[in-house]
C-alpha cells in the first residue's frame, strides 16, 4: 500500500506537470487536441491523487509505523477520528491535504468551466496545474509522508501532539485549508480573463461566487479555530494574535474586500484593476499563510511543523508574483474603468473606503506578524509584537469598520442626496446614542465597548431597516404577510440580503468580541472544599478524581459552581497525560450562556503545598461569537443561492380567471 | 414627527465625539498587576503573555508572575517597573514595541499609510468627480453621439437586469 500510495502521488505529479507543459504548447500554438488532452491529464489528477490520500490514511488507520510520517504522529490507543486527522496534523500530510484539496477544486472547476467559462477553461486547467506542480513537487521530492523509517519498525508511534486532540481539530484543519486552496480557483479565473482579455462581466461573477465559496469556508475554519484555542489551550480567550492566526486572518481580509468591491465592477464596471489585484493578493497571502504555518520563520503555539521548506515557497511566491506581473503590465489596457466617480455620497465612495480600511488593516497586521523578524534583521535583536500592540492599532481601525458596515449599503449608488441621508441615518443614529446613553448609565465607563456597541446598534438597526422597508412594500404588493414577505425579500436577492445576515452575523461577533473588555479571572489552591470567588459566583472544590486509559492518564477537579446560595452547574477542569508523547495538556470546563461563560482550567498541583490549583475566569458575552459565526455562515448560504422570482398576486388572479374563463367555455 | 436636518447633524457629531473619546482611550484599567503584566511575555519560547502562558510546569511563568507581583507593590512608576523586567530578561519580555529607536518604527508605520492611503483616496475621489464633471460639460456642449446613445442604453438594460 505504500508503494501504491507513493506511485499514485508520483503518478498525480507527471500529470500536472503533463497537463501544464502540454496546456500551454497546445494554448500558444493554438492546438485544439494539446489543449483537450492537457485538460483531460488536469481532470485526472484528482482521482489519481484520491488512490494516494487512501492509501496513507489507509496505512495511518492500520498502525503502519515502518513509515516515519505515521510513527512520528500517530499511535495505536489514538481513537479512529483522531487517526483521520493525523493525515493533515504534520508537514507531509498537510502539504499532500493541500494537493488533494487542490486537486479537488481543479475537478470541479474544470468540469463546471464548461458552462460557466468555456473559453477560460483551458487556461484555467493550466494555472491551477501550475500551482499544483509545485505543491506535488513538495509531495514527492521535499517531504513525502510515504518515506520509510530508517531503523527497525518500533511497536508504537509517537502519538498526536495533545493539543489537536480535540474534536474540533478533525474539522478545523480542513475548513482553514478548504478556504486556503479555494482562493486558488479565483486566482485562476482572474489570470487567466486577464490573459486572453476575456471580455464582459461573466469572469468576475464565476470569480465572485468561487470566491465566495473560498471566503465561507475560510471564515468557518478561523472561527473554529478560534473556538479550539478557547477550548484547549487554557488561557480565557480565542484570539491572541498569533502569527499564524494573522496568517488566516490576511486572506480573509482580502477576500472580503473583494466581495465588496466586486459589486463595482459588477454594476459599474469601475475598479477593474484593483478587483485584480485583491484577487491576486488574497492567494498569495493564502500561500503566504500556508509559508507561515509551516517554515517556522515566526515563533507560534500553532506552528505545529517547522522545517526548512520555507525556501521553496518563497521562490512559489516570487514566480506567482512575476507572472501576476508581467500579465498585468502586459493587458493592463483591458482594464480600463468604464466609469467614473460622481459624487463623494454614493455607494461606490462607500466601497472605496470599505476597501481602504480592510486593506489598513491587514497591512497592520501583516506589519505587526513581520516586525519582529525585521527588526532582527535590522538591529539582530528581536522585538516581540504581542497581542497589546494589535488591539491598539487594530481596534480603531475595525472600529470605523463597523461603522461603515452600517453605512454603506444605505448609500445609493452614483449620488445620495441629503434628505435621503437625512431619512436613512436619523433612527440608527438615534439608536447608537440611546445605546451609549444606556451603556453610561448601566456604569461602563470604557469608551471602547460604548463606541462599539453603539456602532453594533447602529448597523443592525440599519439593516432591520432595509429589510423592514423592503418586506413592507411586497406585503403590500402581494397582500402577504410580514414573515412570508421577509423570505421572498431575501430569495428575491439573495445576495443583497444574504450579505446583509452575514453583516449581522458579524455584528453579534463584535458584541462577542466586545465583551471581553469585561473580562475577569482568579487564580487559586481550591483543596476539597475550599471555595474561590469568581465576581457573583462561588467555586467550590467537591472533590479529586484520577482516569485512566490506553490513550492518556487524567486528574479532574470537580468544581460546583453557586450564585448566592443557588447551584448553578458542576465542572470538571481536568489535566491529562498522553502516554505515547509524555506531554500533558489542560481540558478546560466551560459553562455557557448568553450573558457569559463561567471558564475554568486545572492548573495542576502547587509544587510548595501540592494543593491543586485553579485558575477561573469570567468571560462576559462570548456565547455570541459563535452565536455570530452561525448567523455568518447562513448568510453565506443564502448569498450563494440563486435568486428566485414570485409571481405578483395580480398575475396569479390573472392566470386564475383565465383558467376559470377556460373551463367555462 | 417632522425632524430639522440639524438634528441630524448633531446626532451624528455627537456619535463621531463618542468615537473620538473611544479612539484615545487605551481601553478599560484592569488593576496596577494585570496593565503590567499584560506588557510581559514569557520567555519560556511559547510566544505567549506572561499572564496568558499555561503551560503545564513552564519554568520560567510562575516567578514571573510573582515577581510582577511584587513589583507592582512598590511605588515605581509603570515604566521603571517595566525597564527593570527589561535589564533582568532583555527586550523580549517586552509584550509590545518600545515607542523609542526601531521600535518606534512599528507604531508609526500603520498609522502613516494609513494616512497616506486616505490622502490618495481622496485624490483619487476628487481626480475622479472633476473628469466626471468634464465629462459632463463636454456631453452638455456636443450631441449625443448614436454610439454613446447605444452605451447608455447598454448600461441602462444591464442595470435594469441587476437591480
Amino acid at each position: 500500500m505504500q508503494i501504491v500510495g507513493s506511485f499514485a502521488v508520483l503518478l498525480a505529479f507527471v500529470l500536472a506537470a503533463y497537463a501544464l507543459l502540454v496546456g500551454i504548447a497546445g494554448l500558444s500554438l493554438r492546438h485544439d487536441r494539446l489543449v483537450g488532452s492537457a485538460l483531460r491529464a488536469a481532470t485526472a489528477v484528482f482521482p489519481v491523487l484520491t488512490v494516494g490520500v487512501g492509501c496513507l490514511v489507509a496505512l495511518i488507520l492500520r498502525n503502519d509505523f515502518s513509515l516515519t510520517y505515521i510513527a512520528e504522529h500517530s499511535n495505536r490507543a489514538l481513537p479512529f477520528y483522531y487517526k483521520i486527522a493525523v493525515f493533515w496534523s504534520g508537514q507531509e500530510g498537510s502539504l499532500l491535504f493541500w494537493s488533494w484539496l487542490l486537486a479537488g477544486y481543479g475537478f470541479v472547476a474544470i468540469l463546471r468551466s464548461r458552462t460557466t467559462a468555456p473559453q477560460l477553461r483551458p487556461l484555467v486547467g493550466t494555472i491551477l496545474m501550475g500551482v499544483q506542480v509545485f505543491f506535488l513537487t513538495l509531495n514527492n521530492f521535499v517531504a513525502t509522508p510515504f518515506a520509510s523509517l530508517n531503523q527497525a519498525t518500533p511497536p508504537d508511534g509517537n502519538g498526536l501532539n495533545p493539543l489537536l486532540q480535540y474534536p474540533q481539530m478533525v474539522i478545523h484543519p480542513p475548513m482553514l485549508y478548504m478556504g486556503y486552496v479555494g482562493f486558488s480557483v479565483p486566482f485562476a479565473f482572474a489570470l487567466a480573463a486577464l490573459i486572453k482579455k476575456y471580455p464582459g462581466d461573466r469572469w468576475i461573477g464565476v470569480t465572485r461566487r468561487w470566491t465566495m465559496v473560498a471566503w465561507g469556508f475560510l471564515s468557518i475554519g478561523i472561527v473554529l479555530g478560534g473556538h479550539w484555542a478557547y477550548s484547549v489551550l487554557g488561557w480565557g480567550g480565542y484570539w491572541a494574535w498569533d502569527p499564524v492566526e494573522n496568517a488566516s486572518f490576511l486572506p480573509w481580509l482580502m477576500g472580503t474586500a473583494f466581495l465588496h468591491s466586486v459589486m463595482m465592477q459588477e454594476k459599474r464596471g469601475m475598479l477593474k484593476v484593483w478587483n485584480i489585484w485583491l484577487v491576486f493578493s488574497t492567494f498569495l497571502l493564502a500561500i503566504f499563510g500556508t509559508f507561515l504555518t509551516r517554515s517556522g520563520v515566526v515563533s507560534s503555539v500553532h506552528a505545529f511543523a517547522q522545517s526548512s521548506i520555507g525556501g521553496w515557497f518563497i521562490g512559489f511566491i516570487v514566480i506567482a508574483i512575476s507572472v501576476c506581473l508581467f500579465t498585468f503590465m502586459k493587458n493592463r489596457e483591458f482594464l480600463r474603468s468604464e466609469h467614473t466617480l460622481e459624487s463623494t455620497a454614493s455607494r461606490e465612495s462607500g466601497f472605496l473606503f470599505n476597501n481602504f480600511v480592510l486593506l489598513l488593516a491587514a497591512f497592520a497586521i501583516l506589519w505587526g506578524t513581520l516586525f519582529p523578524v525585521l527588526s532582527e534583521w535590522v538591529q539582530g535583536q528581536k522585538i516581540t509584537v504581542g497581542r497589546e500592540f494589535f488591539d491598539r492599532i487594530d481596534i480603531p481601525i475595525f472600529l470605523f469598520l463597523i461603522f461603515l458596515t452600517g453605512v454603506g449599503p444605505l448609500l445609493a449608488w452614483r449620488r445620495t442626496s441629503f434628505s435621503s441621508l437625512r431619512r436613512n441615518f436619523l433612527v440608527p443614529t438615534g439608536a447608537a446614542v440611546l445605546t451609549a446613553v444606556g451603556c453610561l448609565v448601566g456604569g461602563i465607563r470604557s469608551p471602547y465597548p460604548i463606541v462599539s456597541f453603539s456602532l453594533v446598534a447602529f448597523v443592525v438597526v440599519c439593516i432591520a431597516m432595509e429589510f423592514g422597508r423592503g418586506a413592507k412594500v411586497i406585503a403590500q404588493r402581494q397582500k402577504i404577510g410580514r414573515p412570508r414577505a421577509l423570505a421572498q425579500l431575501t430569495l428575491r436577492n439573495t445576495r443583497r440580503y444574504g450579505g446583509f445576515v452575514v453583516h449581522v452575523g458579524i455584528m453579534l461577533m463584535a458584541v462577542g468580541i466586545t465583551g471581553s473588555a469585561f473580562n475577569r479571572d482568579v487564580e487559586g489552591p481550591i483543596p476539597y472544599k475550599a471555595h474561590l470567588q469568581l465576581g457573583p459566583y462561588t467555586l467550590i472544590s467537591q472533590a479529586n478524581t484520577q482516569d485512566d486509559n490506553e490513550n492518556y492518564s487524567s486528574e479532574a477537579a470537580i468544581i460546583d459552581v453557586t450564585r448566592n446560595g443557588r447551584h448553578i452547574t458542576t465542572l470538571y477542569p481536568s489535566r491529562r497525560m498522553y502516554k505515547a508523547s509524555q506531554q500533558a495538556a489542560s481540558m478546560v470546563a466551560i459553562h455557557s450562556t448568553p450573558l457569559e461563560d463561567i471558564y475554568l482550567v486545572y492548573a495542576g498541583d502547587d509544587p510548595m503545598t501540592r494543593q491543586p490549583i485553579l485558575h477561573a475566569f469570567l468571560n462576559p458575552l462570548v456565547f455570541w461569537v459563535w452565536a455570530g459565526a452561525v448567523v455568518l455562515v447562513l448568510g453565506i448560504l443564502i448569498a450563494l443561492l440563486p435568486n428566485r422570482t414570485f409571481p405578483s398576486r395580480v398575475s396569479e388572479e390573472v392566470g386564475r380567471n383565465a383558467v376559470t374563463q377556460k373551463a367555462g367555455a | 414627527m417632522k425632524i430639522s436636518p440639524a438634528w441630524v447633524g448633531k446626532g451624528l457629531v455627537l456619535l463621531v465625539l463618542l468615537a473620538g473619546v473611544g479612539l484615545r482611550g487605551d481601553g478599560p484599567d484592569p488593576g496596577r498587576f494585570r496593565r503590567i503584566g499584560n506588557q510581559l511575555m514569557c520567555s519560556c519560547g511559547c510566544t505567549q503573555g506572561a499572564l496568558v502562558c499555561n503551560h503545564v510546569g513552564c519554568p520560567v511563568v510562575e516567578n514571573l508572575r510573582s515577581e510582577i507581583a511584587q513589583r507592582v507593590q512598590s511605588p515605581d512608576s509603570d515604566a521603571l517597573i517595566l525597564q527593570a523586567f527589561v535589564q533582568e530578561y532583555g527586550p523580549a519580555v517586552l509584550a509590545v514595541p518600545p515607542d523609542k529607536g526601531f521600535g518606534r518604527l512599528a507604531w508609526v508605520t500603520p498609522w502613516a499609510v494609513g494616512l497616506l492611503g486616505l490622502g490618495m483616496l481622496v485624490v483619487i475621489i476628487q481626480v475622479w468627480s472633476k473628469s466626471r464633471a468634464q465629462q459632463q460639460a463636454l456631453a452638455l456642449a456636443h450631441q449625443v453621439c448614436p454610439e454613446t446613445l447605444a452605451k447608455v442604453h447598454a448600461d441602462m438594460e444591464r442595470e435594469l437586469k441587476n437591480p
